[in-house]
């Protein structure tokens, strides 16, 4: 172990415990988490705060990953999980990246830092907000807003000499605005979120709110999206998702060493149109994704992970660097101590373009136009994807036209993404999401981009 | 080493009696997992985990309303700072008045597999081996990827009228990511499934229903665009009907506006009856009481097509002027079986118990002139409020002529659940404990006719 720390310290005991384990990789992590949220509607409003504690063990052997975590940082505890490690002592181990170790002590720093805002201002702006959209139609039948406010302060510690520690502080705001008319129940929704402090509820803004109550109330006349394959043109957040269902979850190294990526095998190869260019940047700043260094204790970096429509690399953690016999990508993740890490990705997002969407619109005979994505799934073998936007609109001649419901576009990646034939210069925004690897595992990400067009199947 | 673990060392209630006058509760939950993780026909991880943790609601009455504040942790030092977080935070608060349960008589219900409570590593390794061997028995199926997971979860609630009650349960969660076909071009069959029992998803039954699919999808074709007839599986069904029937048939929605289930009207073909089964035997909600501590029920929410009963929470049983139905349930967006404690109890079904048609699965197919079954979306994920979908398909299989055919990869099923519940034409004569993305149903195979389906042709 690197830097000695003080016994009695939970960390101090950590490291002096896992100096004893026999094993040729071991690491650990402490993680606490504090999260606020305030959330309001016309019923009622709830205000909750939590407390998450959490050591994780990991050790490294032919056996694969062993992992012991618990939630109690007593000594006692810490010495039996490093016995669960134990039994695999003296085992040969298998292939790692190691790296140099870091000694590193860092606090993300934001503007208005939310532990310094009197929780009485918080719940008052919630409050206000909530009473700003409410009496903006009086179609409106409800109005939902919910802020949360999250610190993740991790330390993590290595047998091969790494101490680093970092507090990452997160806070998002959205507004969801239900109206109802004719029996006809409906919605629009606005949020932002990043590694941000409490100048995030600045952005929702009273225009954001018009905005918003408008998209509630035009939605009451929407009318289904055209089936089948379209063109298609997508807002910045959706190119996010797209970029981060395709060739984020694509590119998660794990799956291919599973044999269970589609893109095994096509590095250096086209899988893109020439328009697009794809990055994954946890050092982004102010993105959701945003982290000083990853669960292996890697340092954080820019990656390119397509350019010019050419696949350039992949997600990496100290394993599959090894295997794959590439740089490492600070990619290795968890939700918190109680799970195990795998490859994530962080800030996905496209380069900007040289068209403006007004001429994109304009240039466009007919497409479905997705705005304000709501979630997407990958398909990392079979390289499907679906993503799902609440809204968007008819392009009929180079005008935008009828308001659309709900949207979902699917279809194969290298198709939906060969196809991207025109990206915006304007619009540029990293969303802030969370991300799940299959269904469990969530991390916060950033996903954004400019706008697109491209075609794909349309539902 | 388990009741040492699981033991009670410390008086829980007088911390809170001590910290403050108002209305509390805690909820506690202390579990183990032990999770293998497959890569091939190896180990990736072997996770073993411990957890404990504490939910507190502190409810202080204020006018002809009331504040709430809840506040969670997970150590035991903590209890007395959480208890003066969630009293702070309901000094601030504004919600309507309720009062938390008193002390009833509880109905009794079964949650536990013992081999699991006492030996839960040696299922989780051994049901993981056997599954691996099974798999590698095929010749153009093999796994990439998989998971089993057991734990044992404790769940203990008292409050501040003398309500104390504890139950204990256990789960298995099994996920195999299956590549289908040797060639360039595979494809993928990747379920999941939670159980409360090794019986329910056991290896020897689970596994062949699984590579039975994957086998179809090894001549494969996307679907052409149209409306067709379309049976879902059950866990397909699971994930269309738990987060809309589920929040339609919940007091919450009538009081915010938002349910479009209005009493004794029609809402479906009466071929539907769905009950919220809190005591469904080794159902995945099931326990003898909800997260409030009120006893869990059986409540008929749709008979014959037509809505009956709404399912209540302490809260809107108190502010609408009805009985609680044992439906304050805590759960949240990634919050796993065993950190409920973390989610403040909200108005939700327990478990969405669909009642079996009167035809086998083959009937269902052989009526149909034509049509597809969904074995698996990519997810479903319906709005809550407007109920609308749009889901990739993942594994299907066209049907021709009351035959099954080529398995279907790719295009889109669309729609609305609540108006696919007026065009149910058929629902197969057995139910399973099913999960999907969702929780908490059980549900046989059911067919909708008229459903959209997209494809690039």
């Amino acid at each position: 172990m690197g830097q000695e720390t003080k016994s009695g310290s939970t960390i101090g005991d950590i490291q002096q415990t896992l100096s004893k384990v026999n094993l040729p990789y071991v690491d650990g992590l402490y993680d606490m988490q504090e999260a606020l949220t305030i959330q309001k509607n016309k019923d009622r409003e709830n205000i909750s705060t939590r407390t998450v504690r959490g050591i994780s063990l990991r050790g490294f052997s032919s056996r694969g990953w062993l992992y012991s975590n618990s939630n109690r940082t007593d000594l006692t505890t810490i010495r039996k999980l490093a016995g669960k490690l134990s039994f695999a002592s003296g085992t040969k181990t298998g292939k790692l990246t190691l790296l140099e170790p870091i000694k590193l002590d860092k606090q993300y720093p934001v503007k208005k830092d939310p532990q310094q805002i009197m929780l009485e201002d918080k719940l008052q702006k919630i409050r206000d907000l909530f009473s700003l959209a409410r009496n903006m139609d009086s179609r409106i039948v409800d109005v939902h807003v919910t802020y949360s406010e999250r610190v993740m302060e991790r330390t993590l510690l290595t047998s091969h000499g790494t101490w680093a520690r970092q507090r990452i502080p997160r806070t998002r705001i959205a507004l969801q605005v239900i109206v109802k008319e004719n029996g006809v129940t409906e919605y629009d929704i606005a949020t932002a979120g990043g590694t941000l402090g409490y100048e995030v509820i600045d952005e929702l803004t009273e225009d954001a709110v018009r905005e918003t109550v408008q998209g509630a109330t035009e939605q009451l006349k929407a009318v289904l999206p055209p089936r089948g394959l379209q063109k298609v043109i997508m807002d910045p957040g959706v190119v996010g998702v797209v970029c981060h269902e395709s060739f984020g979850h694509g590119l998660e190294a794990d799956q291919a060493l599973r044999g269970r990526s589609y893109l095994k095998d096509m590095l250096g190869k086209r899988v893109a149109s020439e328009h697009v260019t794809i990055y994954e940047d946890p050092s982004l700043e102010g993105g959701h994704g945003t982290y000083y260094f990853d669960d292996d204790g890697a340092l954080s970096r820019k990656n390119t992970l397509v350019d010019k429509g050419i696949l350039v690399s992949f997600l990496h953690d100290i394993e599959t660097s090894a295997m794959m016999n590439s740089p490492l990508t600070a990619s290795s993740r968890t939700q918190d101590a109680s799970r195990r890490r795998f490859i994530r990705m962080s800030n996905t997002y496209a380069k900007s373009g040289d068209w403006t969407i007004e001429a994109m619109i304009k240039e466009t005979k007919s497409a479905v136009m997705m705005m304000r994505w709501q979630y997407g799934i990958e398909d990392p073998l079979g390289g499907g994807m679906q993503v799902v936007s609440k809204k968007g609109y008819l392009i009929e001649n180079g005008i935008k036209t009828k308001p659309l419901k709900q949207i979902t576009l699917t279809g194969r990646v290298l198709e939906v993404l060969g196809s991207v034939d025109a990206v915006s210069k304007d619009g540029f925004v990293v969303d802030a999401g969370n991300c799940g690897k299959g269904k469990e595992d969530y991390v916060p990400v950033g996903e954004g981009g400019t706008w697109w067009r491209t075609t794909g199947v349309i539902a | 080493m388990v009741e040492d673990y699981w033991g009670d060392r410390m008086n829980t209630p007088a911390i809170m009696d001590k910290t403050t006058r108002a209305q509390w509760e805690v909820f506690i939950q202390r579990s183990r997992r032990m999770e293998v993780q497959l890569r091939r026909s190896e180990r990736e991880a072997t996770i073993w985990q411990e957890n404990t943790g504490y939910g507190i609601r502190v409810i202080i009455p204020r006018g002809d309303g009331a504040g709430v504040g809840f506040a969670s942790c997970n150590s035991e030092s903590e209890i007395e700072s959480t208890a003066k977080r969630a009293h702070d935070l309901a000094k601030l608060n504004r919600s309507p008045f309720f009062e938390l349960p008193e002390k009833k008589k509880l109905p009794s219900v079964s949650t536990v597999d013992k081999t699991i409570l006492s030996s839960s590593e040696r299922v989780a390794r051994d049901y993981a081996e056997k599954a691996q061997a099974l798999i590698s028995k095929e010749r153009d199926i093999s796994l990439t990827y998989g998971k089993v997971r057991t734990y044992a979860v404790k769940n203990e609630i008292m409050n501040s009228r003398g309500l104390a009650y504890k139950s204990i349960g256990t789960y298995i969660y099994v996920e195999m990511a299956l590549k289908v076909g040797l060639g360039s071009n595979p494809t993928e069959f990747w379920p999941s499934r939670y159980a409360r029992r090794v019986s329910d998803v056991a290896p020897d039954k689970l596994v062949p229903q699984w590579l039975e699919i994957a086998r179809s999808s090894l001549r494969r074709h996307a679907p052409k665009t149209k409306e067709t007839t379309v049976i879902f599986s059950p866990s397909v069904v699971c994930d269309a009907f738990v987060p809309t029937i589920g929040f339609h048939a919940s007091a919450e929605a009538l009081k915010l506006c938002l349910s479009q289930f209005k009493q004794d009207e029609k809402v479906g073909s009466e071929q539907l009856t769905v009950t919220d089964d809190g005591l469904y035997p080794y159902g995945l909600r099931s326990n003898p009481f909800d997260d409030e501590g009120q006893p869990q029920h059986r409540t008929k929410l749709i008979e014959k097509g037509i809505f009956k009963k709404r399912i209540y929470d302490q809260l809107h049983a108190h502010t609408m002027r009805a009985k609680p139905t044992g439906n304050g349930i805590r759960t949240g967006f990634g919050v796993d079986v065993d950190e409920r404690y973390s989610s403040l109890p909200a108005n939700a079904n327990t478990n969405l118990s669909i009642e079996p048609g009167n035809r086998n699965l083959d009937s269902l197919i052989e009526e149909a002139d034509e049509g597809i079954i969904i074995h698996e979306a990519a997810w479903l994920n319906p709005d809550q409020i407007t109920t609308q979908f749009g889901s990739e398909i993942r594994n299907a299989q066209e049907i021709k002529n009351g035959d099954l055919g080529e398995g279907i990869v790719g295009g889109t099923v669309s729609g609305a659940v609540l108006e696919l519940l007026q065009n149910i034409s058929g629902i197969s004569n057995q139910a399973e404990i099913t999960s999907g993305s969702s929780l908490g149903c059980v549900a046989p195979y059911i067919r909708f006719d008229r459903v959209q389906i997209s494809g690039p042709t």
